[in-house]
């Protein structure tokens, strides 16, 4: 059989998949009865369940150390995700910290707080970037910033949490998130210049634009 | 809450990892510093780009495999 000559990073996820089923997926049946517990026999829930962890688990693969206990680990995911489920049940009827700063800007308009519609020339420039830009910079973090990336800004992992899976300290998540996330924007910052995105001209105008407003008070 | 403060705190801030009482602190400072209020909104547009260009990263032919393991357990 001819073999198509496969770039690195295709190599990389063949044997990530392969780790995957040879390591993960045996471990199933296990998981499924503490997937029917934590949703009280329900077999649909469970089954949702158990594909949302084993989705999150491949993508969470590089932080698991090889050799030590898998099951353990998955558990872990497992856990937390089936808390999480729960918690965004019943999310609409919690005030969390953001919304609560909604409200108090909007209470306190009268007394001449500043309330900025427009955004910063920073953020304008991540708005106009395309989402394979962002996807190619976040696989191209260091697995261990990455996986804690990953877990806190887009599955809404606590610190705490991220810290149980990944077997580190509070003070090493948030450390690697501070520094992910600096990487991040350094990084989309300079696509955004090679793309031909004007970045000075969007801080110029974003600079022009406060002066209006200041000249209006 | 001064803007050294404010800046070490808004990751903590924005993942929901802070009191209450230091919530209305940054929140208060945020309000009254455009300097901090532009860090926030920059910080809080990074998080909202992420979350949406890496949401669905777990290839599809890998969750239709999962699937079909799952639905294959007795």
């Amino acid at each position: 059989m001819l073999m198509t000559p496969k770039s690195q990073a295709e190599k990389a996820e063949a044997l990530k998949l392969i780790q995957f089923e040879q390591q993960a997926i045996p471990l199933m049946p296990k998981l499924m009865r503490k997937a029917m517990e934590f949703t009280f026999n329900n077999r649909a829930d469970a089954e949702d369940l158990m594909q949302e962890t084993y989705a999150k688990a491949y993508r969470y693969w590089e932080s698991f150390e090889q050799g030590t206990n898998i099951y353990g680990w998955l558990k872990t995911i497992l856990k937390h995700t089936s808390i999480n489920r729960s918690a965004k049940e019943s999310k609409h009827q919690q005030v969390g910290v953001l919304d609560g700063m909604a409200d108090y800007k909007l209470g306190d308009e009268a007394h001449s707080v500043t309330v900025r519609a427009t955004k910063s020339a920073e953020s304008e420039v991540l708005d106009n970037l395309a989402s394979n830009d962002v996807q190619d910079a976040v696989d191209n973090l260091k697995p261990e910033f990455r996986a804690v990336v990953q877990m806190a800004i887009v599955d809404g992992y606590s610190y705490q949490e991220i810290a149980d899976i990944l077997e580190i300290k509070i003070g090493t998540v948030m450390s690697r998130l501070h520094r992910g996330k600096k990487t991040l924007r350094e990084v989309l910052y300079k696509y955004a210049q090679e793309e031909g995105y004007n970045v000075e001209a969007a801080a110029k105008e974003s600079v022009v634009r406060e002066a209006k407003k200041g000249s209006k008070k | 809450m001064d803007c050294a403060d404010c800046q070490e705190q808004v990751h903590e801030y924005l993942q929901r990892e802070v009191n209450e009482d230091l919530a209305a602190a940054i929140t208060a400072h945020i309000a009254n510093c455009d300097h901090c209020e532009d860090l926030y909104a920059t910080e809080d547009q990074l998080n909202k780009v992420i979350r949406e260009s890496c949401e669905t990263q777990t290839p599809e032919q890998v969750i239709d495999k999962i699937r079909q393991h799952i639905a294959e357990l007795g």
